[in-house]
């Protein structure tokens, strides 16, 4: 293959797999908005969630890990004003966890 | 002598000694809590790791730490085959400032020495409390239990008047009517304005409850007032937030909720609110709190419903109404708490045992230990609890805690550094 | 040291009265009694035969020690206490626990332990409750009341609560225990009477 395509076929690849990698975003940057850290929290048990770790990611996300009701293990972002589920790792995917 | 004279000199004989015990017997008002010194303002941020234990073939738990003057350190906590065993030693050991390490651990307290000291046999020992009052007498609290199980226990104190060279022998206080029974010791001592000191303390007999001691500047017991009833809490952390009010978070022990407990006192430790859930949750541990110069909180413990496995720090203002995370000293790397394989586990201990300071020479048979304490079939898991929280004159933030079993770690830090942690306003 | 001659007595006490059937005369009891003193100062692993038995049933109150003191001396020909002084003592030691106990395990949120460190209010009526208890001639309560008091007053006990002085476990069971022997004694005789009365 000429090296011409090869540089382009490559830079589409890479173009294609940087969703897969990269960190899931919130667009969110005004902190100032975002739902306290406490009531989010409190929002997750209330709903059941047991959390067993809690972070703000550097997409700007409030992401948990934990256990639903039902003991199914949990990966999930939340966008940080409204606490809306952004995105869920689905747990058969979950032996290990996307982002530790 | 007529019966009449007879009973008038009864009467009279009975009068004396009940005046006599009267005179003796002044109500001890509560003084004001003393005040904070104030931290040093400009400091550039700082934080250090370090393993205040050394010996790596025992058990340890359940740490304390105060500042001594200077910017020394000393930590005190128990340590033997196993927790309740009977080899079990009050251990300690000194951080010299200067050089910036800690000393190899020397024993404060045995079984035997206990047991001639107190008049009584002793079984086992446990939860030191170290702690330095206004007046630069250093105290010991510790528990010991002669019958049974920790719900047997009673609280026993030492004094040092020249900062932990030398100590007194142990004296044991008399805290309960039932065969003196069942009350413990775990959280930082609080001093008042007159130099008593205010001990968090715990019952667990029929039922678990907390307590507020309230002991001379002698040591002599002056009262006991009851924090709540009931089952459920234990292992008060009490903070003074102003001259009258002060707050305390309980270790929660129920089936119901999983939650920190918290209670108030507004009149200098005499009567507690009775104790709410707050937001965080606990898996029945102790956590450990301090409060910062701008009447928040500092508070470390396991945020979990289950497990020791994350230890988190905490920030929360007076009312314990926000919450916010300023990051986990130190946490398993599965985000569930699940057990790592086996095969990853000796990359993974090691590198958290060298950032903590631990000495290359002894990696290997730390490693041989850790794994023996912390592997199963199933994986090896990661314990970081029992903290506990002292802010010294300088006003740095001195955190010691239990570490998988096999140390007792020390962070220190300050304010500054703290700011940065915030993950936003 | 002053801390432990008290369970040394009590020890000593206690043992003269388990064993005292198997003597004969008053000079028995007094070699006896002598022995059990001595008997409490063995040493066994480390602290002696009397500090063994206190880890087991901790320290006795000072009121108990009375009453068993009382116990020991009517075996030296000192008249016993009278029913009725008895009945009187018990009562008092039995209301005393019934106030203390329950609360102090942590069944209500006050706790009357705590009255014991600043026990004004206590002497006050324990004060007047003696002063009935002699005027009655209940020389048994009176004196264990009085003698608590000034054992307190002098802090001989390890304790600097007023309730450890009055009151222990075992005087609790067994005040509670007796008065409701009498109790039901008395209910029966009544019982008894009145079934007679009718026949």
């Amino acid at each position: 293959m000429p090296r011409l395509a090869r540089a382009v076929l490559g830079s589409l690849l890479m173009l294609c797999a940087t969703p897969l990698l990269a960190d899931t975003e919130c667009a969110r940057p005004d902190r100032s908005a975002w739902m306290p850290e406490s009531q989010f929290r409190e929002q997750m048990k209330r709903q059941g969630v047991q959390i067993t770790k809690f972070r703000i990611t550097p997409g700007n996300c409030y992401e948990i890990y934990g256990f639903d009701r039902d003991g199914r293990k949990l990966e999930i972002y939340y966008d940080p004003v409204d606490a809306r589920p952004v995105e869920e790792v689905a747990s058969s995917h979950l032996a290990s966890p996307k982002h530790p | 002598m007529t019966s009449t004279l007879k009973t008038c000199a009864l009467l009279l004989g009975a009068a004396t000694v009940f005046a006599c015990a009267w005179f003796g017997a002044a109500p001890h008002a509560l003084a004001p809590f003393a005040s904070q010194l104030p931290a040093p303002a400009d400091a550039p941020p700082a934080m250090a790791a370090h393993f205040a234990s050394s010996d790596l073939e025992d058990f340890v738990h359940s740490a304390s730490i105060t500042g001594l003057p200077g910017g020394d350190l000393m930590a005190a906590w128990f340590a033997g085959t196993r927790e309740g065993a009977a080899d079990v030693q009050i251990r300690a050991a000194r951080f010299d400032a200067s050089s910036g390490q800690w000393s190899a651990e020397r024993v404060l307290a045995g079984r035997e020495s206990t047991q001639r000291a107190v008049g009584k046999h002793i079984r086992k020992l446990g939860n030191p409390v170290i702690s330095l009052a206004p007046d630069n007498r250093l105290w010991l609290f510790y528990v010991s239990v002669s019958l049974g199980g920790w719900a047997g226990s009673a609280v026993n104190a030492m004094v040092s008047d020249d900062l932990g060279d030398t100590w007194s022998a142990p004296r044991q206080l008399v805290t309960s009517p039932f065969l003196n029974i069942s009350t413990l010791v775990r959280a930082a001592p609080v001093f008042h304005a007159d130099g008593s000191i205010g001990l968090p303390v715990y019952h667990e007999f029929l039922g678990k409850f907390p307590e507020y001691l309230h002991l001379s500047a002698a040591g002599e017991v002056l009262g006991k007032y009851r924090i709540g009833k009931g089952r459920d809490s234990l292992q008060p952390t009490v903070v003074a937030l102003d001259e009258r009010r002060a707050v305390a978070l309980l270790r929660y022990a129920g089936e119901e909720h999983h939650r920190v407990l918290a209670s108030y006192s507004e009149d200098a430790g005499r009567s507690w609110s009775y104790p709410q859930p707050v937001e965080p949750s606990n898996p029945n541990s102790s956590l450990a709190a301090v409060g910062r110069p701008d009447g928040s909180l500092l508070v470390a413990m396991n945020d979990l419903e289950d497990g020791r496995f994350r230890l988190t720090l905490y920030a929360t203002d007076a009312n314990l109404g926000n919450w916010r995370t300023l990051g986990e000293p130190d946490e398993t790397p599965n985000p569930w708490g699940e057990p790592i394989p086996r095969d990853e586990f000796p990359a993974v201990v090691s590198e958290k045992y060298r950032a903590s300071g631990g000495k290359p020479e002894q990696q290997a048979r730390f490693l041989e230990q850790v794994t023996a304490r912390m592997c199963s079939a199933e994986g090896c898991t990661f314990d970081y609890e029992y903290p506990y929280f002292t802010r010294d004159r300088e006003g740095t933030y001195h955190l010691v805690y239990s570490w998988n079993d096999m140390f007792i770690k020390h962070l220190a830090f300050n304010e500054a550094w703290l700011s940065e942690r915030r993950p936003h306003d | 040291m002053t801390d432990f001659w008290l369970p040394h007595l009590a020890f000593a006490l206690l043992v003269f009265l388990i064993l005292t059937r198997l003597t004969r005369n008053t000079t028995q009891r007094g070699i006896l009694l002598a022995g059990c003193l001595l008997l409490s100062l063995l040493p066994v692993q480390g602290i002696s035969l009397a500090l063994q038995l206190r880890t087991y049933i901790g320290d006795l109150s000072v009121a108990s020690l009375v009453l068993i003191g009382w116990a020991t001396l009517s075996r030296f020909g000192i008249p016993p206490a009278g029913a009725h002084d008895r009945l009187a003592s018990l009562a008092l030691f039995a209301g005393l626990a019934v106030l203390l106990y329950p609360a102090a395990l942590g069944l209500s949120y006050a706790d009357p332990y705590q009255l014991g460190f600043e026990p004004r209010p206590m002497l006050l009526v324990l004060g007047l409750l003696c002063a009935v208890l002699i005027v009655q001639r209940s020389w048994l309560g009176a004196l264990a009341l009085v003698l608590a008091t000034l054992a307190f007053a002098l802090r001989l006990g390890a304790s600097e609560n007023y309730w450890d002085y009055l009151i222990d476990p075992y005087l609790a069971l067994y005040s509670l225990g007796a008065l409701l022997l009498a109790g039901g004694r008395w209910l029966l005789i009544r019982l008894s009477t009145r079934t007679r009365k009718l026949a």
